[in-house]
């Protein structure tokens, strides 16, 4: 039973609104209907019923005081019935009455109403209080059809010295007579009230209409769905995403946001003012320009901005931004150009061994067999001198691999790197991780290749050794060196001399070290070219 | 919403403390007899009567101020104390019961708090002293031969006590008393002229109206509506002696507005029942041939109901042939 109920609320609950708002309405106005109707016929009975009592006794007393009928009541004069009737007709019809009757002390000597009301009449003695002792009064008599309502007063004739009274006279009306006049009124109200429901029903199919209209035909469930999906998109989405209102309040703020902005207590409504310290990134959040990929400072992190400014008509109405961690797009950014620099030095290594092969091929084809080994001989000496030193000074793997793929990019681009005899590494601890070491040693190795590209007999020196408390990197060229006014400037972004999109290098190369806790110098001359040192600590702080 | 609770909350502890001081140091101001009628009638004569013998007896610690409310039967006066405080009184009548049975007023005795009935008069039959009827079974005997040969002056008014108590006694000879003719008369005086000019056979009427002539050989007082003979009136037989079970007393008492508090109607009994006690009272009595006929709150509200349901049982009908 109690399933059935809650099944039958369920389904209730899913009717269209057009159906919810035709039921309120329909169920409200029947509901009013019924009362007002209700009431109203109460309240008609009883004021039609008080009506008749009254005109009821007035019209019985005034008519008992008529010369006519005192005379025809004391039997002077009874040749004056037909003027009597006249009067008595008159009577029933200028207040509706259902008609008259005199009585005298003997008995029934008059009336205008029909046999079966004088045979009810005759019953009892209703009259019996007017003509013993002269009071005038309504009585109600019978039930349902038969139901009559009495106006009754004594005929009191006035006889000089003293007054007697002589008979009584009722005014009849009958009950069914004034329901039926009530019951006709509550009919006409009711074809009203009829109209008034057609008009409410129109009504509500209007305003469900207009309704969808306004939310794009949806109906409201749907909307609901509609608004949670959006709130789980906003929260699923990585990059921080902030609405605010017109009033400069914040209306929604994403998990991603929170996080970013280390907001710990959001709460829908609160000023942006109470988030934000800075009046530039309020003023950026509340132009009504669009701001494209602004990068801010806030809290320590580096955060890219968008804003769209919401227009309605010609007003802002509000503002979404959104926001993204910098350093994080630097990781990604920085991991791509790193699989770009390997497949370079693996593309460059390839060239460089089908370089010699053809070297190898050009020899042999001509005879000279002698030459073709002694060229093997040498690239061998070559490549064991690298080796050797990489592989038996050097234990630390990624650095390894490192130099590995930068003497191979060296032999392509015809240019000498060569590894100090001198130098030595244990393997590095684990917290140094091939990332940073790859960005620092793998940029300072790069800017040396193209420092040396245009001088003869150019040459890189990589060092490296750990004895001590730091581990030091140096990487000399004897390239031309660089001017001595750059050099304030050599470690921002965007600076560089080998045109635009460049000059990332050498600033990811000092963030990486001040990261790793470590320091960079420069030493430069036009005579003797350029050395980067990088001394990093054994031990992380 | 909190303000509402807390006025009302005022208004009952106001109400309360109210009607309990009222209790304790009634009364506080002014007391009001009202007397439904013009001035001079039995209702003002009684009125000014215990307006008199609180004040010279010192009864009651307030001033006492009759006011004459005159009008629908002593509907107008007795609609007045209905709204105010047990510091207006109102006398009051057999008219109270017989003005809602016979349609003219909706109060009944219901509708106020009884206090005391204070005095009766009680009604006579009289007939001239040179009628055939020398007595109540011969008059009554003839009415049953033919109910219209004798005319019967009452006044002021059909449904009177007067009136009634005829009714009852005719009715006790199986009359009907629809076929006897009564002729109304303006007042008591003006019935007993009609007997004394021959216009009517009998009259029934208020004791003291006829008494002087009865005492003067004028009229001859068939019966009287008392329970035992009256002082002065020896000779005149009771309706009970010649047969009749009737004791119809024209009654006076006094009232207050509805819903009293015990305390006040205490104190009413108790200054109303010393008041009949003082000798002054025992001479207004005698001096409008009224007898003492006191009774106390609760004992009136018994009388009333009884006397109600007499008068239902006169007026509602014939009570004959059914």
């Amino acid at each position: 039973m109690l399933r059935k109920l809650k099944e039958t609320i369920e389904q209730g609950l899913h009717v269209s609104m057009q159906t919810k708002i035709l039921g309120l309405i329909i169920s409200l106005l029947v509901f009013i209907i019924a009362l007002i109707s209700t009431i109203f016929g109460i309240m008609e009975l009883r004021e039609e019923i008080e009506k008749a009592e009254n005109s009821a006794e007035q019209t019985a007393k005034t008519l008992s005081y008529m010369p006519v009928i005192q005379d025809y009541a004391t039997a002077i004069e009874r040749d004056t019935k037909p003027k009597l009737k006249g009067i008595a007709d008159q009577v029933r019809e200028e207040i509706n009455a259902t008609g008259i009757m005199i009585e005298d002390r003997n008995g029934l000597i008059f009336h205008n109403v029909s046999t079966s009301i004088v045979s009810q009449l005759s019953k009892s003695d209703e009259t019996y209080q007017a003509i013993m002792f002269g009071s005038a009064y309504t009585k109600m008599l019978g039930e349902g059809e038969e139901e009559l309502l009495l106006g009754i007063a004594p005929i009191y004739v006035d006889y000089g010295s003293y007054i007697k009274v002589e008979g009584a006279i009722s005014v009849i009306f009958q009950m069914k007579e004034i329901k039926a006049d009530i019951i006709t009124d509550i009919r006409n109200i009711l074809i009203i009230s009829l109209i008034v429901l057609a008009g409410g029903c129109f009504g509500g199919v209007m305003l469900a209409r207009s309704i969808r209209k306004d939310t794009f035909g949806l109906e409201p469930a749907e909307i609901a769905a509609l608004y949670k999906e959006r709130g789980a998109i906003l929260q699923s989405v990585k990059e921080g995403i902030l609405a605010i209102d017109s009033n400069d309040q914040i209306t929604m703020l994403n998990m991603s946001a929170k996080q970013m902005l280390s907001i710990d207590l959001y709460k829908k409504g609160i000023p942006l003012d109470a988030v934000f310290s800075s009046n530039n990134v309020i003023e950026l959040l509340t132009s009504a320009h669009e701001n494209h990929d602004v990068e801010l400072e806030f809290n320590g992190k580096t955060i890219i901005l968008n804003s769209q400014p919401i227009i309605d008509g010609n007003k802002k109405v509000g503002t979404v931004a959104s926001f993204r961690d910098k350093t994080e797009i630097k990781d990604m950014v920085n991991t791509l150009s790193e699989v770009k620099r390997y497949s370079d030095d693996l593309r460059a290594q390839t060239h460089e061994f089908s370089n010699k092969l053809y070297v190898l091929l050009g020899l042999i084809e001509l005879g000279r067999l002698d030459e073709a080994i002694s060229f093997i001989k040498q690239e061998v000496e070559i490549q064991e001198f690298n080796t050797d030193i990489i592989f038996n000074q050097i234990e630390d793997e990624k650095i390894q691999a490192i130099l590995l793929g930068k003497l191979a990019k060296a032999s392509e681009s015809r240019v000498s790197l060569t590894i100090d005899t001198n130098s030595s590494l244990s393997p590095l601890p684990e917290y140094y991780g091939l990332h940073p070491l790859l960005i620092i040693l793998s940029n300072l190795i790069d800017n040396g290749f193209e420092a040396v590209s245009h001088v003869n007999n150019g040459e890189v020196t990589f060092f490296v050794t750990d004895i001590g408390k730091d581990i030091i990197f140096e990487v000399a060229d004897n390239g031309g060196g660089i001017d001595q006014d750059k050099l304030p400037m050599l470690f921002q972004k965007g600076v560089s001399e080998k045109g635009k999109q460049r000059g990332y290098g050498l600033s990811n190369v000092k963030d990486e070290v001040e990261q790793l806790g470590g320091t960079i110098e420069i030493e430069t001359s036009v005579d003797s070219g350029t050395v980067f040192t990088v001394s990093l600590p054994k031990n992380q702080k | 919403m909190k303000k509402i609770i807390l006025l009302i909350c005022i208004l009952f502890l106001a109400a309360c403390s109210n009607s309990a001081s009222g209790g304790n140091d009634f009364p506080t101001k002014n007391v009001e007899i009202v007397a439904p009628a013009s001035p001079g009638g039995g209702w003002d004569l009684t009125a000014r009567s215990v307006q008199k013998l609180l004040n010279d007896n010192n009864l009651v610690d307030a001033n006492i101020n009759v006011v004459n409310k005159p009008g629908g039967g002593g509907e107008v006066g007795w609609q007045y104390i209905q709204s105010k405080d047990a510091h207006n009184l109102a006398i009051n009548s057999s008219l109270l019961i017989t003005n809602n049975l016979l349609g003219t007023s909706d109060l009944t005795h219901k509708d106020f708090t009884p206090l005391a009935t204070l005095a009766t008069e009680w009604q006579a039959l009289a007939v001239p002293v040179d009628s055939e009827f020398k007595s109540l079974e011969d008059l009554m005997n003839q009415f049953k031969k033919d109910p219209k040969s004798v005319k019967v002056g009452v006044g002021p008014a059909l449904g009177n006590d007067d009136h009634l108590s005829f009714v009852q006694a005719v009715r006790e000879y199986d009359v009907d008393p629809k076929n006897v003719d009564f002729l109304v008369y303006e007042g008591g005086g003006d019935v007993v002229t009609a007997l004394l000019g021959g216009h009517v056979g009998v009259v029934t009427t208020s004791l003291s109206e006829v008494k002087e002539q009865h005492l003067a050989g004028k009229v001859r007082i068939l019966a009287i509506s008392s329970e035992e003979r009256v002082e002065g009136l020896e000779d005149v037989p009771t309706y009970q002696e010649e047969g009749l079970d009737i004791v119809f007393p024209h009654w006076r008492g006094i009232m207050g507005p509805p819903d009293m508090t015990e305390e006040e109607i205490a104190y009413w009994d108790e200054k109303l029942s010393e008041m009949v006690k003082t000798d002054q009272w025992q001479e207004v009595m005698k001096n409008n041939d009224w007898e003492g006929f006191y009774k106390n709150s609760s004992e009136t509200k018994k009388f009333l109901e009884e006397q109600t349901k007499l008068y239902q049982d006169l007026v509602n009908d014939s009570g004959l042939g059914q």
